[in-house]
């Protein structure tokens, strides 16, 4: 829910300068988030910048490569030419793939643990899982704002399994 | 004359199974209406042409196996009791096309299956493959104009009135549904499809002479009142266009050459749902049927159709960790005292007087072993349900539902025929036709892959004694056994 306190701020565009990042250091921490929820299209640069905070890199704004870095010593791999997509409108389906694969959300469908790489598996895992709406299509454009609560959902389900997982093992 | 005794004897037959394929139809339709919304499945392909079309492409499908067993003719004391099974492989597949502003859809749904059943005669079919049908195929707009919204559907599709008794099938046709503040209204004009929901089972059977030619015309109107009560009330009408057509049997025997083929019965049904407490819902619905058919011995002549039919129930859902419900259902359908052999042909059975034996177009589920229909018949029928496994340490068994069900059955009129051929009908008949146990085990084990078992036994009660000239020849038939394991996986 901590993201979700963040939601509050003025419109900059943060990430226009990617080499040089600029921001107070009192506010930097949030105003990623900040400046997401207020985006009406999400980027793919967006949700890498999102899963690197989430998965537990640096609040200040860095160089894409450098959270590429992180994300990949944490195991979470990217297509060669994602640099030159970062700036493409972010969709439904590349969210969810991106998310379910990077958190490593149990799925509760055969189908997505015998093809965790399909994306079509992985889109009807997060709609099972309420990650996205029901209604969702693949090619289906998020705001900033959608993204912040596709974060929100997953942190409450990887929260709960760790707490299931904490009670199986006090058992 | 041979011919139509043959046919007589038949129908019940046919119907029983005919009972179990509505129920299946059902069962499936409800399986797969999920896929007729708007859903995330798809994949990046499709994506890139659903931008270029300006169209959403979703399609994906069910494969499901299904082993269905039991014992044949342990009701019939004549004939030799032998055990049946069969195994069905079923694959459902679905193409949804939804405009970007999700206004229009076209959805296509179609089935294939393979049967392997035991061939207990030579005339039973030992494999089959049932090539693709189409399940559905419609294309539906909706318009929103202020607090209305309006869907309207054409094509093949699901159509379905109150409890689905009066009226549920698989028709082709047009559909409108306007929902407004306070309720909906539903509107249709179709026509029966000739499989699997042919309209007239029994009649059309090989060689067969087409289609079913049977038109339905209906509006119900549903209140949203709250809670405590949602009352609807519908009508349903029907136009037999098979009249005059030559009875397709007649060939050989030539007796029927011009037969004429009315069978016009309108519903009238009214019923609510709603909640008396929180925890205790309710659900009645009531049936008047009037209408016109021929009789079997003048078919020039007309007679009337006046039959009724009723279904009320009551649930409780227990506040425990282990969600069980408890309900209690009392199901009627009229029966015909001069009815001959069989309730659920709309060609023969009738005699001189009025038919007053409810024959719906739709039906209720009332047990796996005995599978009757709703005509001459009430039923009452005790249910509990539970979910064992909610405290269990492994997650996958949390999810099982077990389900028990007790029938009893009684005639509505002693002498006159039910759905099942074995049961004796003449002036010494009696009202008990007998009870049945089911119980059920359904289990998500994941989101996609779902077990359902499911077993019945039904007891022959004194309604199936045999007498001849008012001396009982024949003691109780035995119990039947019905068993059935399915696996589905969403593909």
């Amino acid at each position: 829910m901590w993201v979700l306190a963040c939601l509050v701020g003025t419109p900059v565009d943060l990430w226009a300068e990617d080499t040089k990042p600029a921001a107070p250091a009192a506010s930097s921490k949030t105003m990623f988030y900040r400046l997401l929820a207020q985006k009406p299209a999400a980027t793919v640069e967006d949700a890498i910048r999102a899963l690197a905070r989430y998965k537990g890199g640096a609040q200040e704004l860095k160089p894409l490569a450098e959270e590429l870095s992180f994300l990949n010593s944490q195991e979470i791999r990217f297509p060669k030419d994602i640099v030159r997509r970062k700036d493409m409108t972010l969709t439904m389906g590349s969210a969810a793939h991106m998310l379910m694969k990077a958190v490593g959300i149990k799925g509760k469908s055969i189908m997505y643990q015998m093809l965790p790489d399909q994306q079509r598996y992985a889109m009807r895992e997060a709609s099972e899982q309420g990650i996205i709406p029901p209604a969702a299509f693949v090619g289906q454009t998020l705001s900033g704002n959608d993204l912040l609560g596709m974060l929100v959902r997953v942190n409450e389900i990887v929260e709960a399994e760790r707490k299931a997982a904490e009670k199986k093992d006090t058992e | 004359m041979g011919v139509c005794c043959l046919l007589i004897l038949m129908g019940p037959k046919a119907s029983a199974e005919t009972e179990e394929e509505r129920r299946e139809r059902v069962e499936r339709t409800e399986q797969m209406k999920r896929t007729e919304e708007v859903t995330g499945v798809t994949s990046r392909m499709w994506s890139k042409i659903s931008k270029k079309l300006g169209w959403y492409v979703d399609y994906g499908g069910t494969a499901r196996y299904t082993y269905t067993g039991g014992d044949e003719g342990d009701r019939n004391y004549a004939s030799p009791d032998s055990q049946e099974f069969s195994k069905d492989y079923e694959l459902n597949t679905f193409l949804n096309l939804t405009d970007l502003r999700r206004v229009s859809k076209f959805y296509t749904r179609l089935r294939t299956t393979y049967t392997e059943r035991k061939k207990n005669s030579a005339t039973t079919k030992g494999n089959e493959w049932t090539e693709l049908e189409v399940d559905a195929l419609y294309y539906e707009r909706k318009y929103v104009g202020g607090p209305t919204r309006t869907t309207l559907t054409l094509g093949r599709q699901s159509v379905s009135v109150g409890r689905g008794i009066a009226y549920s099938a698989t028709a082709d046709g047009v559909q409108t549904s306007t929902t407004l503040a306070k309720g909906q209204i539903v509107l249709f004009a179709v026509r029966a499809d000739r499989s699997p929901d042919d309209a007239d089972p029994g009649n059309l059977s090989p060689p067969s002479r087409g289609r079913t030619k049977r038109d339905f015309f209906g509006a119900e109107m549903k209140w949203n009142w709250g809670q405590y009560l949602n009352p609807y009330y519908y009508y349903v009408e029907n136009n037999d266009r098979s009249r005059n057509e030559i009875d397709p049997f007649s060939s050989a025997t030539q007796i029927d050459a011009n037969l004429t083929h009315i069978y016009e019965p309108t519903f009238y049904g009214i019923g609510a749902n709603g909640s008396i407490t929180p925890r205790l819902s309710y659900f009645a619905e009531f049936i008047r049927v009037q209408g016109t058919t021929t009789s079997v011995g003048n078919r020039g002549d007309t007679t009337t159709v006046q039959s009724r039919a009723y279904d009320a129930g009551l649930k409780y859902r227990y506040a425990s960790v282990y969600q069980p419900t408890f309900s209690i259902e009392w199901a009627y359908g009229s029966g015909d005292p001069d009815r001959q052999s069989t309730v659920n042909s709309t060609l023969y059975g009738n005699t001189a007087n009025a038919d007053m034996a409810f024959r719906p177009f739709g039906g209720l589920g009332l047990g796996y072993a005995l599978a009757p229909t709703l005509a001459n018949i009430k039923v009452r029928k005790y249910s509990a349900s539970f979910m064992p496994f909610t405290q269990a340490r492994l997650e996958r068994p949390r999810k099982i539902r077990v389900t028990v069900d007790y029938y009893k059955y009684r005639k509505d009129q002693d002498a006159g025929p039910t759905s099942d051929f074995d049961i004796p009908s003449d002036q010494f008949s009696k009202k008990e036709i007998g009870r049945e146990l089911n119980a059920e085990l359904s289990w998500k084990i994941y989101t996609d892959l779902s077990l359902n078992v499911r077993w019945g036994k039904f007891a022959p009660g004194s309604g199936y004694d045999i007498f001849a000239n008012g001396v009982q020849t024949r003691t109780r038939a035995v119990p039947e056994i019905y068993w059935r394991f399915q696996w589905s996986l969403d593909i």
